[in-house]
């Protein structure tokens, strides 16, 4: 969704049809496995021969997005690629694009939409990066990346004239206008060097296995600003995040600090992670005094994806990083301007211990007014039961349901079959996709199969997506902060690019709005400076809001 | 008269401990080797037969050069020969730990806690691993409470006790803990640590910052406190002492992490002289005296003719203004190690400093006779020369000395 401004033909707040929500049988949260119905046909190819290359373990990303403005979310799935001495793959793994048809049917769009990419790609990032009212979207690989511009026919590749193709292994990517001139700019994250020609042997209990992240050299990552013009200039060390000591995975911008420009939070594998501070001039490293650079005792650990959201509905975005097996997921809550850790006091540490987490989304299943969790699993070692009994290759995905006062509990056995799926998961974003008023799912296995996980939990819970569209600030919106007041609570929620692992969720914004019929007070705070204030809206429905011209 | 700091040898350790099983594997070896802990009950007990031993013996060699996997395969082979050998059992899991196979390693422990279950420390470590990696906290606690049973009068069983209350979330009786351990050791730094945790989780922010600071006061390398108390600091909106105790975390987490090793394998070897000569030498390094002392001096407790040992606690002293009592360590090692050069030379720096010049030069004359290009004498011999004011033989013995650096 959330590019193509046409759609909105008013400025000003637009209504779209009020739904019934679904009410399947079955447990309270219910998730069903809907890929193979649904024409989802994707085969994720990591390259694997045997030969241990560290890159095959990374697996890829997935984005939700409407590319054809047709109101509903499209999907775009990233795919790896064949490495010397594996068989080759036919026909060659491309990325796919699966138009949604509606009715929860997918077509594979990729060939007409040109946007096949056959690099070995890693993840995926997607905003309106001209302003034209089209969503367009960056790959990155593990050599070259890519910028498809849609032309509203089909995507153009224009890396090389945009002067975005870094050439490292790429891992996630977002946009923001940290420059706040209402072009987005783009980071895009780096993890290492890894040269399959001279890759070292590793071995874990006499066992074979994959060369872990202090086995190469950090690269760092890359900022570049958008001059507004289709190109792009490279300002990674002019704004200070140049740095090689990471091996950066997930990656996400947000307003941490709510001093009104996007922040930016790296999360690092074995290794402290990095919180870059806008601070206007330049970005200030500032993980370690903020509180979320490591452990709650201080040590680093093997950060995977990331997200923000604000489940403690206190107005500011908390924060969640996905770590190794054996180690926990770490929860940080925002205390302003600095974070304390909330894993253990969230009941979620030894929930996660036994888990090797990648994909992870802040998401309100169940549209109660609190945002949950969906946390996507897999080891990456596929052999991993021969030096390890109580771990295992493909695991399932872990649904932690927030109940309030900061506490969550693990609902993912109970979820229905979608839930209980295991695989060698890695990337996941969220959309819903069927417009049906909540929340559905999709995560790519790591050298499986995409899984499509629909929302069928029975609630009659009522809710709000609301589709910002900038005109002075980005088209897109990123940046856009949305404060909804309902009742007596409070809810927030960024608009934003990138998210979890090497993914993009869809742009609009979902509140679940609990017995709530009706928004009291919807305030956005634009990427401009600009406010504006929506008041009395009715709930279910999907909302467009275009920012006024005028302050 | 200042002695160049050239005379005085550095800190070496060039000696084993007897019987120490790591000794014929790391000879000479500076820092300390990364070592797992190993059960003192390898060798003890009953009579085994002599194929299990061998297998114990060289699993244990194979857990102390890193090479954990064939570690597991030996003492598996000797758990299939005795399956009632409760070390092997116990140093099993301790390769299985290593190897990240905690589900593994916790049946390892408890079949060794099954053969004998008075075994402490299989209790204690499979306590630790239910509560750091598996988040079985109940099991944590009861193994915990068993290893407290067994040794209710040391402060170790209480501090994991601790550890594992507060991960059940169980505080006052994670306080009761801590506080016992407190009371049969006030010098031990973790329990304080592990308070301060339990009242920081509790809310009790200003106890907890007291605690911490104590802390760093018994241990001045506790990284992870002096991270608390940054974290403390920043709660509370004082950013310049937020970022003054997290810089000292910083620099602290490195040498901490090397300390804590080497103080992990002393609970499963408390005897071990070797270790404590270590632990002694990196808290120097680590400009950590009266820790280092302290190590330095508890490892000559249990080997007393370890020479090596008496001059790096001379050095220690030495390095501090502590003159008598680095003379009073050299002696020491030259009583134990006639041959010690090192030592000799040592003495002469002392003997230099207090102006005893005769003493300075024999003691000089005889580290170079047992080493004859060892330059650091050679230039205390100049010094000595150039204190009586002979110009000709200070020249002829720093000539002497540039050659030797030459070589």
């Amino acid at each position: 969704m959330a590019c193509r401004t046409r759609w909105a033909a008013l400025a000003g707040c637009l209504l779209f049809g009020v739904r019934t929500l679904a009410s399947p049988g079955g447990e309270a949260l219910h998730w069903e496995s809907v890929a193979a119905s649904s024409g989802l046909v994707f085969q994720h190819v990591n390259g694997s021969s045997g030969r241990f290359f560290t890159v095959e373990t990374y697996g890829s990303g997935v984005a939700f997005f409407d590319y054809d403005g047709d109101g509903d979310a499209d999907l775009y799935l990233v795919n790896g690629a064949d490495l010397p001495s594996a068989s080759p793959t036919r026909p060659p793994p491309l990325n796919r694009l699966f138009r949604n048809e509606g009715g929860g049917v997918f077509l594979d769009a990729t060939a007409g939409a040109g946007a096949g990419d056959g690099g070995y790609g890693m993840g995926v990032a997607v905003a309106d990066v001209d302003n034209d009212g089209l969503c367009d979207f960056y790959v990155t690989n593990w050599g070259a990346n890519s910028l498809y511009r849609n032309t509203g026919v089909k995507f153009l590749n224009v890396t090389a004239g945009a002067g975005v193709g870094d050439p490292h292994m790429g891992t996630s990517a977002a946009f923001a206008d940290y420059d706040m001139d209402g072009q987005l700019d783009l980071y895009v994250a780096n993890y290492a060097h890894i040269d399959p020609s001279a890759a070292k042997e590793c071995f874990q209990g006499g066992v074979r296995v994959y060369c872990g992240p202090l086995d190469h050299e950090g690269v760092s990552g890359v900022l570049y600003r958008n001059r507004g013009d289709g190109t792009f200039e490279d300002r990674t060390r002019a704004m200070g995040v140049f740095t090689e000591k990471g091996r950066q995975l997930g990656v996400l911008f947000a307003d941490y600090d709510q001093d009104g420009d996007p922040d930016l939070y790296i999360a690092n594998d074995a290794v402290a992670n990095f919180l870059f501070r806008n601070d206007g001039a330049a970005f200030v490293e500032t993980a370690l005094l903020a509180g979320v650079a490591y452990s709650d005792n201080g040590e680093p650990e093997a950060g995977m994806g990331t997200d923000f959201g604000d489940y403690d509905n206190d107005g500011d975005p908390d924060l969640i990083v996905t770590n190794y097996q054996w180690e926990s997921n770490r929860l940080y809550r925002n205390e302003g301007d600095f974070f304390s850790d909330a894993t253990t006091p969230a009941g979620m540490t030894a929930a996660t211990l036994p888990f090797l987490g990648f994909g992870v989304n802040f998401l309100d299943v169940d549209n109660d007014g609190l945002r949950d969790l969906y946390i996507v699993n897999g080891h990456v070692d596929s052999n991993v039961r021969d030096y390890d009994h109580g771990a295992s290759y493909a695991q399932r995905s872990l649904l932690f349901h927030n109940e309030g006062e900061g506490r969550f509990t693990e609902v993912g056995l109970h979820a229905g079959p979608g839930m209980t799926l295991a695989m060698v998961g890695r990337g996941s974003a969220t959309a819903d996709y069927d417009l049906d008023g909540d929340v559905d799912l999709c995560a790519v296995s790591n050298g499986g199969p995409a899984v499509l996980l629909r929302n069928d939990s029975r609630n009659a819970s009522n809710w709000l997506q609301v589709k910002a569209v900038g005109t002075q600030s980005n088209r897109s919106a990123i940046g856009a902060r949305l404060v909804l007041r309902a009742g007596t609570g409070i809810q927030s929620a960024e608009v934003r690019s990138g998210s979890g692992y090497l993914s993009q969720s869809e742009l609009p914004v979902h509140f679940g709005l609990g017995a709530t019929t009706q928004v009291d007070r919807l305030t956005i705070y634009w990427p401009s400076g600009k406010r504006q204030v929506l008041e009395n809206i009715p709930a279910n429905q999907r909302l467009t809001v275009i920012e006024p011209e005028r302050k | 008269m200042r002695v160049p700091n050239s005379v005085l040898h550095p800190l070496i350790l060039t000696g084993l401990a007897a019987g120490d099983p790591g000794a014929q594997s790391q000879p000479g070896r500076r820092e300390e080797p990364e070592r797992p802990r190993l059960s003192p009950e390898d060798t003890d007990g009953p009579i085994e037969p002599r194929q299990v031993r061998a297998l114990c013996a060289q699993a244990s060699q194979a857990l102390l050069q890193g090479d954990y996997a064939r570690a597991r395969d030996l003492y598996r082979s000797a758990l299939e020969i005795d399956e009632g050998n409760r070390g092997a059992y116990y140093n099993l899991g301790l390769s299985l730990i290593k190897l990240t196979a905690y589900a593994e390693a916790v049946d390892a422990l408890r079949s060794a806690v099954q053969v004998d279950s008075n075994y402490a420390l299989a209790w204690y470590t499979l306590g630790q691993v239910y509560t750091d990696r598996l988040g079985k906290y109940d099991l944590a606690v009861m193994s915990m409470r068993r290893v407290v049973d067994l040794r209710p009068g040391e402060a170790l069983g209480h501090i994991g006790l601790g550890q594992a209350y507060v991960a059940a979330r169980d505080f006052a009786a994670a306080a009761s803990a801590y506080r016992r351990a407190i009371a049969l050791d006030s010098l031990d730094a973790e329990a304080y640590f592990g308070l301060g945790v339990t009242r920081e989780t509790q809310g009790e922010a200003e106890v907890a910052e007291d605690l911490y600071l104590q802390a760093v006061q018994l241990d001045p390398v506790h990284a992870k406190a002096y991270f608390r108390l940054g974290g403390l600091r920043r709660q509370r909106g004082d950013v310049a002492g937020a970022k003054r105790f997290l810089k000292l975390f910083e620099r602290m987490r490195p040498r901490a992490a090397r300390i804590s090793r080497l103080k992990s394998q002393l609970l499963s070897e408390p005897d071990n002289a070797w270790l404590h000569h270590q632990l002694g030498t990196l808290y120097s390094k680590f400009d950590l005296p009266l820790h280092a002392i302290r190590s330095l001096q508890k490892g000559l407790d249990l080997h007393s003719d370890f020479a090596p040992g008496y001059n790096n606690l001379g050095n220690v002293y030495f390095r501090h203004g502590r003159i008598e009592e680095a003379l009073a360590m050299y002696e020491a090692a030259i009583h134990y190690d006639s041959s010690y050069a090192i030592a000799h030379n040592n003495l002469g720096s002392v003997w230099l400093l207090k102006q005893r010049l005769d003493a300075a030069q024999n003691a000089f004359e005889r580290a170079l006779q047992l080493q004859p290009n060892y330059a650091e004498a050679q230039h205390g011999l100049a010094l000595v020369y150039g204190q009586r004011g002979d110009r000709a033989k200070e020249r002829q013995a720093l000539e002497r000395y540039e050659r030797m650096r030459g070589d």
